[in-house]
């Protein structure tokens, strides 16, 4: 669908092809000049709400205007000194090609042409309208530093760039998407990028054929589409401290525009569970948030399902004093249990859906509805068991504590099942499907690193900051390496 | 696009397992909670034609917050040529049934005990196993099992739990003569070289009463359940009572005991000493190597003073010496004539026979067929050595 046009000489018509590609936009400008010393035409082409328009005032309209141009042999000459005297602009590149004129008017370019020279001269007047800078939203701390990204992929890498000050950090910046034309950045640090993963993050986002990419998940999803997992395999973060971290380590962080959230690869599974204030807090408790927090999402996994099976098969391993308490309840009940958590637990995911998305002050309704009332009402119109009820909230609240909430999709998933596999074949069912889920982390790669390692396969070098974390001051100069599993080329050759 | 292809199939998997899984679940729960009678204790007695068995049925409703005033238990006894029989005729009076799983105590009638032998009792319940592998055995002394588990308990509703309580709580003095499983029991009749004791329960006062719910509706219930002491076996059959006393001073020379009180005379005075916190570590020693075999049975004993209602100065070197030998000497004395009581009643149940078994199998071999004889006539001598080891603050003042 690309087709190139080449500028023409005559002003009028380079101008005619512009207005044909940009289809009469009211916002797209046209100012024609006269460059009364040489007495030839020219125009400055831009799109009104995107560029700053005093700088196109300025730095291009008055000094063109003003300058007293001397006679050149050739239209070359000419260029060149309109490039490196007249216009005031902070860069300008050339441009050939009208529909890449066109690309650069809505990138915000201003465009500058001479009558009788077929080359644009493009200098960078852009101004979007973003966003001030702001606290995270996604992944809020106690402690620590209190800026997030923003939507502006610039002001995003900026961010970056002022924590990591270090001439081997890397940025590579391109386009992708069709239609929307979205700046994609690949940041790194040189010297401790694992290569053959940068490598194949590149090959993959050479493959990257979107009509749109309006969101950091757009790429995410090409870049790992090879997975059939549920799992997430990247990192999304909007902390720039975050970013800088872990590209301290290693990884490489993927900026996407207009997008907050940055993605970062390869991931593992502990790095889900890890907070920055793991890092922030000095370690002075005795309890050690990161293990809570991954033995409190993986209770949580199995609580309801376990709860199921008790009820449903294995009541002769309850308590007398607990059995005696659910049968209690269940006496008026109608519904079988497994029924009653599953649906309690969509319940709990419509309410939270609902309340994050909906306006601030209906979500307010929907969550005093669907928290006290339902609750109450369920229980006391005998629809529900209470220990159903509690069931469901505590494995919600338990999910909960992950810090990242990418981590959330796949506990709905895992919990829901663990549910059917309780209710059909009992212990065995949930024992059958941890074996199934553990097989599927077990092969999980993200861009080639295992997704359980540290811990499976063991990296004792790395286990010092998974679950458990050991002296700080250790890990922080401690140089970082992968486990990455040999290729199944590379065991070929072998 | 591929892989949302696969994505959505797992969706698909997971929503069609859920349907499947809980069309099954709630086949499977119409025979779990909502269809079954919790048994919380059995009971089983001899009868003309065989045995009664009772069975105490728990009441959930009555542990609701509405059901507070509701009957905690359900009793039903009936008799048949055969326990199982009996159970199942239990069933024709009940809709839904019953769950064995739970059952805490299995009461067993004197009768039932003194006309046969236990172990057919104890084959019946190891070989069923819907009953729970730790499932404890009490005996019912001058009340049948079914009026002891009709009997209305104050604060725990289900008399099974409390009779559960009762026991574990005399473990701190009894040690682990509480804990009479169906399979210890198995395991000590297949030995056979120590004497089976288990503990019995009594009801004081009246019974008649005690079975209606006017008896947990006054400050003194009209009848009360008391743990009484061992009921003392010998071949599979009951043979004599223990006295709660003479109980606690067996276990003190049978098992390790964590916390017990002991109540020994004052010397020259009258009145007694009562030692708190009382741990005792008993240690049998074979004398000779030949002939008619003797023994010796250490007993460590530590504890506390806790009071002493004669006349005497505790806060010297010289009183606490001779008050630990007061004991030690008072002690000796109530544990030789425990033993000379087994003796006579030719019932060795302090592990003597066990001892010369483990130092000696020859020998044990040689007179095990009329250990009950040898037994009654083989030298004992006992040795205590009581410690003491607080006086409390007393001294202080």
């Amino acid at each position: 669908m690309k087709v190139n046009i080449e500028g023409s000489n005559v002003l009028h018509n380079n101008i005619q092809t512009l207005i044909a590609i940009l289809g009469k936009s009211s916002d797209f400008q046209i100012r024609e000049i006269t460059l009364t010393s040489i007495d030839k035409k020219a125009a400055v082409l831009f799109i009104d709400e995107i560029v700053d328009s005093n700088a196109v005032q300025q730095y291009v309209i008055e000094p063109i205007l003003t300058f007293n141009l001397p006679h050149f042999k050739t239209n070359e000459e000419l260029l060149a000194f309109m490039e490196s005297a007249v216009i005031q602009s902070k860069n300008i590149t050339r441009v050939e090609d009208v529909t890449h004129a066109s690309s650069e008017l809505l990138a915000g370019k201003t465009l500058v042409i001479v009558e009788g020279i077929n080359t644009f001269l493009s200098t960078d007047t852009t101004k979007w309208n973003t966003r001030s800078i702001e606290s995270p939203k996604g992944q809020r701390v106690a402690k620590g530093p209190d800026v997030g990204f923003s939507e502006n992929r610039s002001t995003n890498i900026s961010l970056v760039r002022k924590i990591i000050k270090n001439p081997n950090v890397r940025v590579t910046t391109k386009q992708y998407g069709t239609n929307t034309h979205t700046d994609v950045s690949v940041m790194y640090i040189e010297n401790i990028v694992d290569k053959q993963i940068l490598e194949t993050i590149y090959a993959h986002l050479e493959n990257l054929q979107l009509d749109a990419v309006l969101e950091a998940n757009y790429v995410e999803m090409v870049l790992t589409k090879e997975s059939k997992s549920f799992f997430p395999l990247m990192l999304n973060t909007d902390r720039p401290d975050v970013v800088a971290g872990e590209m301290l380590e290693g990884k490489i962080a993927i900026f996407v525009d207009g997008s907050p959230y940055v993605l970062i690869a390869p991931a593992v599974l502990v790095q889900f569970f890890q907070t920055p204030e793991d890092y922030y807090i000095g370690k002075t408790g005795l309890v050690n948030m990161r293990l809570l927090r991954c033995f409190l999402y993986f209770t949580a996994l199995y609580i309801p399902g376990v709860y199921v099976a008790f009820v449903t098969y294995h009541a002769n391993l309850l308590p007398i004093k607990l059995l005696v308490g659910f049968v209690s309840q269940r006496e008026l009940v109608p519904f079988p249990t497994s029924f009653e958590v599953s649906i309690l637990i969509i319940v709990i995911i419509a309410i939270n859906e609902s309340s994050t998305r909906l306006q601030q002050n209906i979500a307010v309704t929907v969550s005093i509805f669907g928290g006290i009332i339902l609750g109450q009402s369920a229980i006391e119109s005998q629809l529900v068991e209470p220990a159903s009820l509690v069931v469901a909230s505590v494995a919600f609240i338990f999910v909960s504590v992950v810090p990242i909430s990418t981590m959330r999709a796949p506990a709905a998933v895992i919990t829901l099942s663990f549910i059917s596999g309780g209710s059909a074949l009992g212990f065995y069912g949930i024992a059958l499907l941890s074996l199934v889920f553990l097989l599927h982390l077990c092969s999980l790669r993200s861009f080639g690193v295992p997704y359980l390692s540290p811990i499976a396969p063991v990296v004792a070098h790395d286990l010092k900051d998974s679950v458990i974390q050991l002296s700080q001051e250790e890990m922080i100069n401690d140089e970082s390496n992968f486990m990455k599993e040999e290729t199944v080329k590379e065991t070929d050759e072998a | 696009m591929k892989h949302k292809h696969t994505k959505s199939n797992i969706t698909l998997c997971l929503l069609i397992g859920l349907i499947i899984a809980n069309i099954v679940g709630n086949f499977a729960q119409d025979n779990m909670l909502n269809k079954i009678y919790i048994i919380s204790a059995i009971g089983i007695d001899k009868s003309k034609r065989g045995y009664v068995t009772t069975l105490q049925i728990i009441n959930p409703a009555s542990n609701s917050k509405e059901g507070a005033a509701l009957q905690g238990t359900y009793t039903y006894s009936v008799q048949g040529r055969t326990i199982p029989e009996a159970i199942e005729r239990i069933h024709n009076k009940l809709p839904r049934s019953t769950f064995l799983h739970d059952t805490e105590v299995a009461v067993i009638g004197e009768s039932l005990v003194k006309s046969e032998g236990i172990s057919s009792l104890t084959d019946y319940f190891l070989r069923e196993s819907s009953f729970p592998s730790n499932l404890r055995l009490i005996i019912s002394k001058g009340v049948t099992p079914d009026k002891l588990l009709q009997i209305f308990t104050p604060v725990q509703k289900v008399s099974g739990s409390r009779f559960e309580e009762m026991l574990n709580l005399k473990q701190e003095s009894w040690g682990e003569l509480t804990n009479m499983t169906f399979d210890k029991v198995a395991g000590m009749l297949k030995q056979n070289r120590t004497e089976l004791t288990i503990p019995y329960m009594t009801v004081k006062g009246d019974t008649s009463k005690g079975i209606l719910k006017g008896n947990i509706e006054k400050a003194t219930p009209d009848a009360t359940i008391d743990i009484d002491g061992l009921a003392v076996f010998q071949h599979q059959r009951l043979s004599y009572w223990l006295s709660s006393s003479e109980s606690t001073l067996y276990a003190l020379t049978r098992t390790k005991i964590d916390d017990t009180t002991l109540v020994t005379k004052c010397r020259k005075q009258s009145g007694y000493v009562t030692w708190k916190d009382v741990q005792s570590k008993p240690d049998i020693h074979l004398q000779d190597k030949s002939g008619v075999p003797s023994f010796l049975l250490q007993v460590q004993i530590k504890g506390k003073l806790s009071d002493v209602s004669c006349n005497m100065d505790t806060s010297t070197v010289q009183a606490i010496a001779r008050l630990e030998h007061d004991a030690e000497h008072e002690l000796q004395n109530q544990i030789n004539q425990l033993i000379a009581k087994t003796q006579n009643k030719k019932t060795d149940i302090d592990r003597f026979g066990e001892t010369l078994y483990r130092k000696q199998p020859d020998r044990w071999n040689r007179v095990k067929n009329n250990w009950d004889s040898v037994y009654s006539t083989v030298p004992i001598r006992t040795k205590v050595k009581f410690d003491l080891l607080d006086i409390g603050e007393i001294s202080s003042h």
